[in-house]
């Protein structure tokens, strides 16, 4: 820091020759002139000091009759005197300087700390969308907005701290890590409501909540039956229908049901043989301009690509639109094969798994299935039933009546 | 009587716990091994051969010899030395 001081400030060096040159240094020293790389050389001394010191050394000099000789001259104010004719390079430097603050007045870096459940793009992506972006003069940011609009988006980021430090905009977030969420209000739709199967199936168990059930466990049911009624008769002393209540049917009813299984392949499949050999191809995208060295190689199209492929960031996060990289290219010869009946069978037993795991994972208790595997000459077909169990009702709104008084009503018993 | 009054003035000094070299103006010197010697507190150079620097202080003279020696500082307050020192001797 100090050579830097120095170098902007300037400095000479000198030799220093006379009768008295110690009381030449010790008049330096009383003068408050600074000296270093003080050098005894052949009988004459080798200083070194700054323009503003050596300005004052003429009556010192006189005083000890000492005599100076510039041996080197060092430093900015040097510089721009020796290079005085060359404006361009002044225009050039003052224009660099011009640049350098224009530059320094726009957000290069946008930089996010503190995120785990978010990430960085996320939260970059976010912000773009609200106008905050690489390249955004700061006079247009505004902190506090960034902080609520962040926590406002992201309901487990729990406090936001932005500020600008230089160029760039930091972002300071600490999210909700205990796991705690504000859970949703419950809306239940409490309009008076039927249930009806949606399916086909023999009823395997009902637990009822509320409405009246119209099945019992063993029955079997149509699609569009009805399962459980929501209109509840009012009974009076004389067993008679006075009125209706309607409420909203719930119930777990489960149906036992097949579904018809068929899945079909061809054994005939074409075979690719890679070969070691790996070419590499190196591109340039800027934008939407490609500069593809692939394109000069024919390709017969037996070959596969796998690009690996990098982005240009200035900063940190200031991602630039180029794109640099390599294809690599690996050749590859067909065949036509069969698949060998073991395979096959491998091959259908997957896919049964798939659809029965599909099925497990929508809630469908599987409990068996007679899926048989025929293996042809050309094509290998699954097809059979699985039996399910499963949750098939449908809510359809009640049709509301009036009862009329004094007339039976066949429900009332149920 | 002076030399009296010399002791009284340095027991008080002692019991305030100034230090040293603000106390009495003594000389600080510090070295960094065989290299680099820095002085505080110093009058002036009487002498600066290549070989030798000989400095005055409030109580006597500073020898340094050795080989290379340069002042890599000079001010009123500070000098630094660094070269290859090989003997420091004070004189009264």
């Amino acid at each position: 820091m100090n050579q830097l001081i120095r170098f902007c400030r300037g400095y000479v060096r000198l030799r220093l020759s006379g009768r008295m040159p110690e009381r030449f240094l010790n008049l330096c020293a009383a003068n408050q002139i600074e000296l270093w790389d003080l050098l005894y050389v052949d009988d004459s001394y080798q200083i070194t000091m700054s323009i503003s010191d050596f300005r004052r050394l003429g009556p010192l000099c006189h005083k000890a009759g000492c005599r100076y000789h510039i041996l080197e001259k060092h430093g900015m104010p040097f510089f721009f005197y020796n290079n005085r004719k060359r404006k361009g390079f002044f225009v050039g430097f003052l224009f660099f300087c011009g640049l350098l603050y224009m530059m320094s007045c726009y957000i290069w870096n946008i930089h996010i700390d503190g995120n785990y459940a978010n990430s960085t793009n996320t939260i970059l992506t976010f912000l773009e969308q609200k106008g905050v972006y690489h390249g955004i003069r700061k006079k247009g940011v505004s902190c506090q907005d960034i902080s609520a609009e962040v926590r406002a988006a992201f309901p487990n980021v729990t406090w936001v701290s932005t500020r600008i430090m230089g160029t760039q905009l930091l972002v300071d977030i600490k999210e909700n890590v205990d796991g705690y969420k504000e859970r949703p209000k419950d809306e239940k739709d409490e309009a008076p409501c039927d249930l009806v199967a949606s399916s086909e199936g023999e009823v395997v168990k009902i637990i009822t909540r509320s409405g009246i059930p119209k099945v019992t466990e063993g029955s079997a049911c149509k699609k569009g039956d009805l399962l459980v009624t929501g209109e509840i008769p009012i009974l009076n002393d004389a067993g008679e229908t006075i009125q209706y209540e309607y409420v909203h049917a719930d119930s777990d009813i489960f149906l036992k049901t097949k579904y018809y299984y068929y899945k079909e392949f061809k054994r005939k499949y074409t075979h690719r043989t890679y070969s070691d050999k790996l070419s590499k191809y190196p591109f340039l995208e800027i934008g939407n301009i490609r500069m593809d060295t692939t394109k000069l190689i024919k390709d017969e199209g037996t070959s596969v690509n796998y690009e690996n492929r990098h982005q240009l960031f200035l900063t940190e996060n200031f991602a630039l639109p180029v794109y640099y990289g390599n294809t690599t290219r690996r050749e590859y010869t067909k065949s036509e094969k069969l698949y060998p009946n073991e395979t096959c069978k491998k091959i259908a037993n997957k896919q049964l798994q798939q659809y029965l795991d599909g099925l497990k994972k929508m809630g469908v208790q599987i409990l068996g299935n007679d899926v048989k595997i025929d293996i042809t000459d050309t094509a290998c077909i699954a097809k059979g039933e699985v039996t399910v169990v499963l949750q098939a009702k449908k809510e359809i709104p009640c049709t509301i009546q009036e009862a009329s008084p004094g007339k039976d009503n066949s429900l009332d018993e149920q | 009587m002076m030399k009296k009054m010399n002791n009284i003035g340095s027991s008080w000094l002692g019991r305030m716990q100034i230090p040293p070299d603000l106390a009495y103006q003594e000389s600080v010197i510090t070295f960094w091994g065989k290299r680099e010697v820095s002085i505080e507190n110093y009058r002036h150079i009487l002498e600066y051969r290549c070989g030798r620097i000989v400095l005055l202080l409030k109580n006597g003279k500073l020898c340094i010899n050795g080989t290379n020696l340069i002042i890599t500082k000079y001010s009123q307050e500070e000098m630094k030395i660094s070269g290859q020192i090989h003997e420091i001797t004070f004189e009264s």
